[in-house]
């Protein structure tokens, strides 16, 4: 029981490595030994860490004695929670593809398990795997490299616009025990497609669990967005119960290509969300919107790292916080300009709002920039709701609560408005309001 | 309709109204004039409930309720309007979702339905219509990116929505050009009936020339300290406040 969380996370590694690596390649299996000891090298992120500086992972990970499953688990049904429709469809429990058949379609639109892609040796997925997050300094990320057995995975061809959006929706949980997985997401894109994909994180809303215990997932998601593609993916997670979802979201864009990002988390439990981008093909356009909504004894940590690697790329970031309660909210920016990416345009801005005294907002916004023709900007700002607003809606016969709330939608809207379709917008905007009502 | 009685009030501990009694019936028109800083805007606020400013003093009545005694909302429910001098912004908030809850809230005070989606889309062509808004403006967020004209286009606007049974309008004149303050001015005349009343602050007669007063009355360090009829702001136009100024000192 004294041993370290990473001693004791590679000696489970170690015991099980023949059920991990059961069905996949050697060269990908021969990497896991690389990346489990490249995460045992730089451990749990610690405090002095800059990047993880406002998240203390490390108590995180001790808090339990995290169960790991190595097969998929049955969760149960899902109670009353209504999804937004969708044609295209995957579905992933604790990590685990419901489905191990690949779905294709007609026009070459391929999707469902990663595991199936990666053993029938899909070559979208064989070529694309862990070259966008093959980053082993970021310990979580060569963690779950390590752990990967399953997970979703989409591709989309060349010059193909796929009519409605994919929906991947991510479920966690496992009754009363504090269970710890990985789960995994690789989206492919081709040159000069067009796609939506939309992402849901949700904790096991089962009846009848009430001694459910905790659930911590690292989840790791590479984006591959091809030359002039334009993508679109809106994410939302919202856990009704104990759960910590640490993700780790990588992009990497060829030239022209545009990618668009809708973000809300409204969870009960706490997250860490990071989003980096590589910039890595001229006149690539990436575009961030993120929100938080948290009350209680909640927590969130985003930190988004866009790197312009090449010149004349346009970057926009806009995070927006909402604290109430205890809530703690944090924001870590960085706008990495590489010494050749001249013309760069890159705009980030940080939002918040503190309903209440007690709650929490750390905001750091940050420009490294090593070119000297370029136009960057940022902010960031923490305020309260506006008085003289809620008087003005109270003279025009506005209850209080009311003002109050129309005022909180009135912020998140912007956030929430522009996301990839409008059935999934009312979903989330739905969903938002349920959030605001009890912050 | 609304009964004023040695109301007193005071700012962070400095008294800025100092006994008003004013008196207004349905159907009447009310100008209130007076020096900067004489408490015209103090007044509307205090009547409208904002709570900067304490009442030490007086009575309120209006409509036969105990208008000190309501907040801000029920008042505005029971059909009292504030026009702002300067209205404020609100970020994200579109202005036929604004107005659709303020419409039901004083809809709801009235013992009447919600309206449906499209009477309620109807009302805002129709009443748009007498300020000349441009129907733009009702699908973006209140206020917000309006110019100077627009902002007091819209307060009318919101009184015709929500035909209020007293509409205090705070120097709903200034900043507006010709053509805007003949727009405006027009639209409150046309909101005129004999089941409601008005009460005006400006600074100057020309709005006067088309919001006809039935009294105009002179408010001069937190007192009204002359009363009189229209001919009285064309006096204050041409003579200035010093002569009532010498005379109640």
């Amino acid at each position: 029981m004294n041993r370290s969380v990473e001693q004791r996370l590679l000696d489970l590694y170690v015991a099980n490595v023949d059920i991990v690596g059961e069905g996949f390649s050697v060269g990908l299996n021969s990497q896991r030994r690389e990346y489990i000891e490249a995460f045992n090298l730089a451990g749990i992120p610690d405090r002095k860490d800059e990047r993880y500086g406002l998240s203390d992972l490390r108590t995180l990970f001790d808090s339990r004695e995290w169960e790991h499953y190595f097969t998929p688990v049955q969760l149960s049904a899902l109670g009353g929670e209504s999804l937004p429709s969708s044609r295209y469809r995957i579905e992933v429990n604790n990590g685990f593809c419901t489905e191990t058949e690949l779905c294709r379609l007609e026009n070459g639109v391929v999707y469902g398990s990663l595991r199936t892609a990666l053993q029938e040796e899909v070559d979208s997925a064989r070529l694309h795997y862990n070259t966008v997050a093959d980053n082993k300094g970021a310990s979580l990320t060569a963690l779950n490299s390590a752990f990967m057995q399953d997970g979703s995975f989409v591709y989309v061809p060349e010059g193909v616009e796929l009519d409605e959006p994919i929906l991947v929706f991510h479920r966690y949980g496992a009754g009363a025990e504090d269970v710890m997985g990985f789960g995994r997401t690789l989206l492919v894109f081709g040159a000069g497609c067009r796609a939506r994909v939309q992402l849901i994180h949700a904790g096991d809303h089962g009846e009848g669990v009430d001694d459910r215990g905790s659930y911590l997932a690292d989840y790791v998601r590479e984006i591959c967005v091809g030359e002039g593609a334009d993508v679109h993916l809106s994410e939302v997670s919202d856990f009704s119960g104990n759960c910590h979802l640490l993700l780790e979201s990588y992009v990497s864009q060829e030239t022209r290509s545009r990618c668009e990002i809708h973000t809300v988390d409204l969870g009960e439990g706490t997250a860490r969300l990071d989003y980096t981008t590589d910039l890595t093909g001229r006149e690539a356009e990436s575009y961030l919107y993120g929100l938080y909504l948290h009350g209680e004894r909640e927590r969130c940590d985003v930190g988004v790292t866009v790197n312009h690697l090449v010149p004349e790329c346009r970057s926009y970031e806009m995070v927006k916080g909402v604290a109430s309660g205890e809530a703690t909210g944090s924001f870590t920016g960085r706008v990495y300009v590489a010494q050749d990416a001249q013309h760069t345009d890159a705009f980030q801005q940080s939002r918040n709002l503190l309903l209440s005294p007690e709650a929490h907002i750390y905001t750091r916004p940050q420009l490294e920039i090593y070119a000297d023709d370029v136009k960057c900007s940022h902010g960031a700002t923490v305020g309260q709701l506006d008085a003289e607003a809620i008087y003005y809606m109270r003279q025009r016969g506005i209850g209080e609560d009311e003002a109050r709330r129309l005022q909180l939608h009135g912020f998140v809207n912007d956030v929430i408005s522009h996301c990839c379709c409008e059935s999934f917008c009312d979903w989330m905007t739905a969903r938002a309001e349920r959030k605001i009502a009890t912050i | 309709m609304l009964e004023i009685k040695n109301l007193h009030c005071n700012v962070e501990n400095k008294e800025i109204l100092r006994g008003i009694n004013l008196s207004v019936q349905a159907g009447e028109v009310h100008a209130i004039m007076g020096p900067n800083g004489s408490g015209k805007s103090t007044l509307a606020s205090v009547l409208a409930g904002n709570e900067k400013f304490e009442v030490t003093q007086g009575e309120v009545m209006f409509e036969g309720m105990n208008l000190l005694d309501m907040s801000i909302e029920e008042r505005a429910r029971a059909g009292l309007f504030l026009g702002f001098q300067y209205p404020v912004e609100i970020p994200g908030v579109s202005m036929a979702n604004f107005m659709k809850v303020a419409v039901n809230e004083r809809r709801k005070y009235l013992g009447l339905d919600p309206l449906s989606s499209t009477d309620f889309l109807r009302m805002m062509r129709e009443k748009g219509k007498i300020v000349e808004l441009d129907s733009k403006l009702t699908s973006r967020a209140v206020n917000e990116g309006f110019s100077g004209g627009e902002k007091k286009k819209n307060e009318i606007f919101q009184m015709a929505m929500l035909d209020p049974k007293l509409a205090i309008l705070d120097e709903t004149d200034s900043g507006l050009d010709i053509d805007a303050l003949r727009i405006v001015a027009t639209g409150v005349t046309k909101l005129h009936r004999p089941d409601n009343a008005t009460i005006v602050i400006t600074h100057y007669q020309r709005l006067l020339d088309y919001i006809v007063p039935d009294y105009v009355h002179v408010l001069y360090k937190g007192r009204i300290i002359y009363s009189g009829t229209k001919e009285l702001a064309l006096k204050l136009e041409a003579e200035g406040y010093d002569w009532l100024i010498n005379q109640y000192q």
